[in-house]
């Protein structure tokens, strides 16, 4: 009897102390957009998926699991040793749908921690810039494209036109220059906050990893302006209130700039006036990288050749897009030679890194007709590559149709290589945006041709402007020709660009060609993959 | 029920993570085809076969670590020729060797090969594709090791020796007659398993008790038989139970108080997901 009421006693006491045990818990709390065209949650969410910032997995729950008693859904264990920036990405089925970042994470143990996740979904800006060939032509409207719905949210949010952006580093907000000045974009609830005035109309934007720097970039006459925000925070919330410091480069014309991984120093890739890559008649030479760092402007670094375009490791190595060296090579700063190729790669021009996932565009035709997305890695993995259609400029022969006009014969001419200008890449790799200037150039030197019973001669230049959306995960791509612009027709003397002849019978076919006009996409961002 | 109790407390119970002798040697090895999706799907393979089958395993990166950093472009060369396979295991002296190959066509494509090192030819083979930037969930990779291996990998075997101070006392394991003390060799059991362990021989208090028995390990059992009393047993007696239940409520409340005050070891994350539109 006495020791059945100890046991009992030992019991109780035990259940009651139970209760008071102190749990280690971390709480991820998910803050959707409140706007509804923004919100990731208005579709069908699978999975949360938990991330180091590097992108390792860390936990995973099924969005249909089991609930807590505080309507909570588990994430299991987690390591003692997880601290610092997490991501946490929101899947609906494969597709990446919602990313949020959590800053400073840490576990401390007995204790409950909540974090907030600012998800958002994640989004692609096209903005619009006047094109040297033609400065009346109309800019078209700008877009915020959805690769989760595959829409543009323009009509629905009404941005204002840019030819800059960048998305801050956690995706919250939406960062556009214009000629106007600069608005800040919530992407959260889709508000717009602007104009504010900037000194100079911007023509490259720069945000550093974690947000620890933007600048704007001027591509002046004789020199060019750049205005360096530290406090990117500050800026988002209240840009009319933020000062940024302004510096000077004063060689070359800005081409592309990025900031090196911790923010410090900023790389601003310079070229002479008349530059073309890859489209233009010859190739440039070498160029130069400026770095600006701790508000001083350091000598520029002659690079191994003409550069297209560059990005930066999260090492802080400079990987270079080299058109004229035809390869993907990193750079060593301290010589100004190339370190290691990394890629042969024809001509290639715009470039993104994506983590560790690099992303080219490059003239390598594979199939006849076609340039190259390259996607490859950091460490030099064999790289996927995707064949994209050239864009191809047609003229109508002049007296070819049908009476009923039904039927008609063109004259086409395909570029003679592909720029990319700006390059795009969702943060999951699914999908790319390209600007691209293609240039169709024939003249005596190409010989003639023949056309049925004609001997004809071809003499023009055009320059297009286009956008091309490359759906990665089936390798399709659609293409819109933003402009195109004649400019030179001299196949005669009556300023037509393709004229034919037969001698037997003496008959004569002159073509004209059209100028299309309008504008050339810029301002080209993906949130979460800003060199992150 | 007394009686088997009071023996227990008369017995010490050792555990030893002592291993068998022999056990098939699996090296697993990853191959990569330009792709870098599912990462760390070899070691991942690795460690479910290990803690599901009684197979011990080379990891990838132990087998890089033996072989050296050439191992990864030696795999390669391979291009999944089951002898050259073979010869990789070899060196790492394996009795079979398991090739993780990853490529992508538009999705992840794994082939995984199983080839015998010591013959040098391929024993089961398996594709499986998952969707690009996704994982293979734990029970997947369980299921492609049961499609790969032979059912009686996954059996896995703990040892129970017994030992008691009284020659020719009865052994039974849920209820069958494993021998008499002093059995010549440990007992070999499924694991893991929880078994009855009996101890008797006429005259003596039984030894009962139940048994814990993990995979690859020894639980060491020495069981003391007491005379049985004719009169009033000892363990009858309120002497024997006036200390033993201040010592066990003593214990109990040092239990309940560690229990109370402790803090969860263990990290927990949760989502505290938004409400759906």
């Amino acid at each position: 009897m006495h020791s059945r009421l100890t046991a009992r006693t030992i019991a109780l006491l035990s259940l009651a102390l139970w209760g008071c045990q102190k749990p280690t818990a971390v709480d991820f709390a998910v803050e959707a957009p409140t706007n509804a065209l923004l919100d990731p949650f208005s579709l069908s969410v699978s999975d949360y998926v938990l991330k180091t910032r590097a992108g390792s997995i860390v936990a995973a729950v099924s969005a249909g699991a089991s609930k807590d008693g505080r309507g909570r859904l588990p994430l299991g264990e987690l390591a003692y040793t997880l601290s610092g920036d997490l991501r946490l990405d929101v899947m609906a089925g494969p597709q990446l749908v919602g990313r949020a970042h959590i800053e400073g994470v840490a576990v401390e143990k007995g204790k409950t921690d909540a974090w907030t996740a600012p998800v958002r979904k994640p989004l692609v800006a096209v903005g619009s810039a006047s094109t040297p060939e033609d400065a009346s032509g109309a800019l078209a409207p700008p877009q915020l494209l959805d690769p989760t719905t595959n829409t543009d949210l323009q009509a629905g949010l009404k941005l204002p036109t840019s030819q800059t952006a960048a998305f801050t580093s956690d995706g919250t907000h939406l960062v556009l220059g214009a000629a106007t000045g600069l608005y800040v974009v919530d992407t959260g609830s889709g508000v717009v906050v602007g104009p504010t005035a900037l000194p100079f109309t911007p023509n490259l934007i720069a945000i550093a990893p974690g947000d620890a720097g933007l600048a704007f970039i001027e591509r002046g006459a004789s020199s060019s302006r750049v205005l360096w925000f530290h406090d990117v925070a500050g800026l988002v919330a209240n840009p009319a209130t933020a000062t940024g410091d302004t510096l000077t480069v004063t060689t070359g014309f800005p081409r592309a700039a990025h900031f090196s991984p911790d923010g410090s120093t900023l790389y601003v890739l310079t070229e002479a006036a008349g530059d073309e890559p890859c489209t233009g008649a010859t190739q440039p030479a070498a160029n130069e990288l400026v770095p600006i760092t701790g508000g001083l402007v350091a000598a520029a670094i002659r690079m191994p050749s003409y550069v297209a375009d560059f990005a930066v490791e999260p090492s802080g190595t400079l990987l270079l897009a080299e058109p004229v060296g035809n390869q993907i090579a990193s750079l060593s700063l301290s010589t100004g030679a190339v370190a290691t190729k990394l890629y042969d790669a024809k001509c290639p021009s715009a470039m993104k890194l994506v983590d560790d996932q690099l992303w080219a565009v490059t003239n390598d035709a594979s199939v006849a007709g076609s340039f190259t997305l390259l996607h490859g890695h950091l460490d030099g993995t064999a790289p996927t590559r995707t064949p994209i259609v050239l864009p191809s400029y047609r003229t109508p022969l002049s007296a070819s149709s049908t009476v009923d006009g039904k039927t008609t014969a063109d004259l086409q001419l395909d570029p003679v290589a592909i720029l990319a200008v700006e390059l795009a890449v969702s943060p999951d790799g699914t999908n790319a945006v390209l600007a691209t200037r293609a240039r169709y150039r024939e003249d005596a030197r190409s010989g003639p041709f023949d056309f049925i019973s004609f001997k004809c001669i071809a003499g023009v230049d055009v320059v297009e402007y286009g956008l091309y959306s490359v759906d990665l995960t089936i390798g399709t791509a659609s293409y819109t020709s933003r402009s195109q612009t004649v400019i030179k027709s001299n196949a005669n003397t009556l300023g037509d660009c393709v004229v034919c002849q037969n001698n037997e019978f003496g008959l004569e076919l002159d073509v004209g060609c059209r100028s299309t006009s309008g504008d050339r996409a810029a301002g080209l961002a993906a949130s979460f993959s800003e060199d992150q | 029920m007394s009686r088997a109790l009071s023996a227990f407390l008369l017995v010490t119970v050792a555990c030893s993570a002592a291993r068998a002798d022999h056990k098939t040697r699996v090296a697993v090895l990853e191959y990569r085809a330009g792709s870098r999706g599912a990462a760390g799907i070899g070691a991942r393979i690795a460690s479910a076969l290990a803690h599901s089958s009684g197979y011990d395993v080379i990891e990838p990166a132990d087998a890089k670590r033996r072989i050296g950093a050439a191992l990864d472009a030696d795999v390669a060369r391979c291009a999944g020729e089951a002898k050259c396979i073979a010869g990789l295991g070899q060196r790492l002296g394996a009795d079979e060797t398991l090739l993780v190959g990853v490529s992508e066509l538009g999705d992840i494509v794994l082939a995984l090969q199983r080839v015998d090192t010591h013959r040098a030819v391929a024993l089961t083979r398996l594709a499986e594709s998952i969707p690009a930037g996704s994982e293979p969930k734990a029970e997947e990779l369980t299921d492609w090791l049961h499609q790969l291996f032979p059912a009686e990998a996954f059996l896995r075997y703990g040892e129970l020796r017994v030992t008691s101070d009284v020659a020719s006392a009865s052994v039974l394991v849920n209820g069958n007659k494993m021998g008499e003390t002093p059995l010549p060799d440990p007992l070999r059991l499924a694991a893991p398993g929880n078994y009855r362990l009996r101890v008797e021989k006429t005259g003596f208090v039984p030894f009962q008790a139940r048994i814990d028995v993990p995979p690859d390990a020894t639980i060491e059992v020495r069981a003391t038989l007491s005379r049985g009393l004719a009169e009033t047993p000892w363990y009858k007696r309120g002497y024997v139970w006036g200390p033993i239940g201040g010592v066990l409520a003593a214990a109990g409340i040092g239990v309940a108080i560690y229990f109370g005050t402790r803090v969860d070891q263990t990290p927990h994350g949760f989502i505290v997901a938004p409400v759906t539109r």
